[in-house]
């Protein structure tokens, strides 16, 4: 056990906890993740099924095995658990098989053993077999026992560990309707698609049935909304609310060497005389056409929750390139843009009336900017941020693109510093980036930032980043209707 | 000029390789609940040489367990507070210390105390797993956590092996001491 601490302690990953809840939310947190976790309480029942078993079986093997009818030592009952621990060697492949077919076939591998195992059990008890072949169906009874929960314990784990990226389709039967269920925790937003393979051809297709649709850059797909979703009102357009008006800019870039496309939103009922913040927003094309940007806007200033602004939404040219710590893009927003707007419209100029914000990997593009520029910029607004970092061995799963995203995340985590006064982080629930996102949020503190974190039962979309603008806006730009509150 | 971010390799570096530091939290799981399951084996040499009836030794294996029940809602909702290292770490002395006491109760109530001590300490491997299963991409999830599960089970089922047979050789204490000591 010692030993065990000091090589735990050398090898242990310097995480931060993701959370920093009083203990009795936490004791509290098990009782709510059962009530409102539908697949949890699944794998919880599997496995008192399984374990169950298992601790009956051989609970009462050693009795069996050192009684009357077989009259064997202590020692016959170790070579026994000896031979029932050969099944270890099974996990790793279940764990593979789980990672390509989803866990709920092996749930089914790993009932159907256990009543195999009951088979053999049973059998090795029929009185005409007696001496060697009882104990043979004994011993082969119990390794498929034990493999059996084996693999449902893997595919329990695995189960509540994340949803399958693939869940297979069952058909009803005679019909030709193919059909799949699925239980949501409540407010949940999920987009999905449904994969047609025709033998080895694989295609992804819309769900014809379903008519709701959300859009990316990379396409569409459908979408479901679980009970208790509604798309925020204030992401709609509003006849009530001025809309301001966008301003398309050419800026050259000595930095990128290349003209930059740049749309401004000034606000309604600009004035010369105003001083407004300066919001700056990473993929801005995609934030107007897929998260309504300029619509939010709009209804957040008209109803007095976020401060008039001028927003400037930039566009990458080699987003891969530009947006992964690049020096070059640092540079063109923070010598170049800033002091061209600062110059021509009437911005207050000042760092806390400054903000970058972007999604994804232009989350990213901010953080490093202002990680580049200490103190130029008063606040961020990070939406499901590719903070990729690797804690254990270097495989990140993210593919060459992510190279550099990972030298910058891990060379931050290592040495956290202050890059800005406040940070609004924001990520969804089933991103795969959640535990990364979350991991920074102590990160992000440690460095003596003012952190607001928010996560929302929804997934890496434009949707889920338009949903949260309110949250986020609100609390880096307050309109005068919060500051009449506080 | 731009300040360029400033590196320091050595500090940015990731922890170490994946493959050697899964087995290491393989082991781990294993040795960790090993202590669960170890008892089961001892109870009737303590009933005969702490002069207790086998039913009445046999509560050391239940409140082992209970103990653990309670460390596993006690205990390992912590991972999500606690810097792991140090919850892990301070765990394990804890466990350590919990093996010597019970290897050395004079009696059979101090052993049920210190044995239940020991249930509850030695929950690593349900900090360990969600914690592994955190840290790599999702297309390996399933093959870590198998990696990590097969030595949670290779411990239970050894655990008999070992205890029953180190007890059979010197006495039922041997492994309560031998445990914290080696590995």
């Amino acid at each position: 056990m010692l030993i065990l601490a000091v090589v735990l302690a050398r090898v242990l990953p310097v995480t931060s906890p993701p959370n920093r809840e009083h203990y009795g939310a936490l004791l509290a947190a098990p009782v709510r993740l059962v009530r409102a976790e539908p697949e949890l309480r699944r794998s919880c029942v599997y496995q008192a099924l399984m374990f169950g078993t298992f601790s009956a079986a051989w609970t009462s093997i050693a009795l069996l095995l050192t009684g009357p009818s077989y009259g064997l030592s202590t020692a016959a009952v170790g070579v026994f658990a000896l031979i029932g621990a050969g099944a270890v060697l099974v996990t790793p492949v279940a764990g593979r098989r789980i990672d390509r077919v989803g866990p709920d076939r092996i749930s089914l591998v790993s009932f159907t053993g256990g009543l195999g195992a009951a088979a053999l059990l049973a059998l090795a008890a029929v009185p005409i077999l007696h001496g060697a072949a009882s104990l043979v169906l004994l011993a082969a009874g119990m390794l498929l026992l034990d493999v059996a929960v084996q693999c449902g314990q893997v595919a329990n784990q695995a189960r509540i560990f994340g949803l399958p990226g693939r869940i297979p389709l069952r058909r009803l039967r005679g019909t030709d309707l193919w059909y799949v269920v699925v239980e949501l925790p409540e407010g949940s937003r999920i987009e999905y698609q449904l994969e047609v393979a025709h033998g080895e051809q694989r295609e992804s297709i819309n769900d014809p049935l379903n008519r709701r649709l959300a859009h990316s850059p990379l396409g569409s797909s459908s979408v479901c909304y679980a009970r208790g979703y509604e798309v925020p009102e204030w992401t709609q357009p509003d006849p009530v609310s001025r809309p301001g008006s966008l301003v398309d800019l050419v800026v050259p870039s000595r930095a990128l060497r290349r003209d930059c496309q740049v749309t401004l939103y000034l606000p309604a009922r600009f004035r010369r005389t105003a001083r407004y913040p300066l919001l700056i927003v990473h993929d801005g094309g995609d934030y107007l056409k897929y998260a309504s940007a300029s619509t939010v806007l709009d209804n957040l200033i008209h109803r007095l929750d976020v401060a008039e602004t001028i927003a400037a939404f930039v566009s990458p040219g080699d987003r891969l390139v530009e947006y992964a710590n690049s020096a070059a893009h640092a540079r063109y927003l923070t010598a170049e843009l800033m002091p061209r707007l600062e110059e021509e419209f009437p911005l207050a100029g000042t760092p806390s009336a400054r903000c970058l914000m972007g999604a994804s990997f232009g989350a990213v593009a901010a953080l490093s900017t202002a990680y580049r520029y200490p103190g130029a910029y008063g606040s961020l607004l990070l939406q499901s941020g590719s903070f990729v970092f690797t804690d254990i061995g270097n495989d990140h799963g993210g593919g060459p693109a992510f190279e550099p995203v990972v030298r910058f995340v891990n060379r931050y985590r290592a040495a956290p510093r202050r890059v800005a006064d406040r940070v609004f982080v924001s990520c969804g629930v089933y991103e795969p980036l959640i535990i990364r996102n979350r991991s920074m949020v102590p990160t992000f503190e440690a460095a003596g930032m003012a952190v607001r974190y928010v996560e929302a039962r929804d997934g890496h979309s434009w949707e889920n980043w338009r949903d949260r603008l309110r949250e986020g806006l609100s609390w880096i730009f307050p309109g005068p209707q919060k500051f009449y509150y506080e | 000029m731009p300040p360029t971010p400033s590196s320091d390799p050595a500090r940015g570096a990731p922890a170490t390789l994946t493959r050697a530091v899964i087995l290491v939290f393989a082991i781990a799981c294993g040795i960790c609940v090993a202590n669960v399951y170890f008892p089961q084996a001892l109870s009737p040499l303590i009933a005969r040489e702490l002069h207790a009836a086998p039913a009445t030794a046999a509560l050391l294996v239940t409140t082992t367990q209970l103990g653990y029940a309670a460390g596993l809602y006690l205990l390992v909702p912590l991972g999500d507070r606690v810097r792991p290292r140090l919850l892990i770490v301070t765990l394990i002395i804890l466990t350590a210390l919990g093996l010597v006491g019970a290897g050395t109760a004079p009696t059979l109530a101090v052993l049920l105390v210190a044995g239940t001590a020991v249930g509850i300490t030695t929950v690593v491997p349900q900090i360990l797993l969600p914690m592994a299963a955190g840290l790599v991409p999702g297309q390996r999830r399933g093959a870590v956590t198998g990696t990590l599960l097969s030595g949670l089970l290779g411990g239970i089922l050894l655990a008999r092996t070992f205890s029953g047979a180190l007890g059979d050789w010197l006495d039922w204490r041997a492994p309560y001491l031998v445990a914290p000591f080696s590995c």
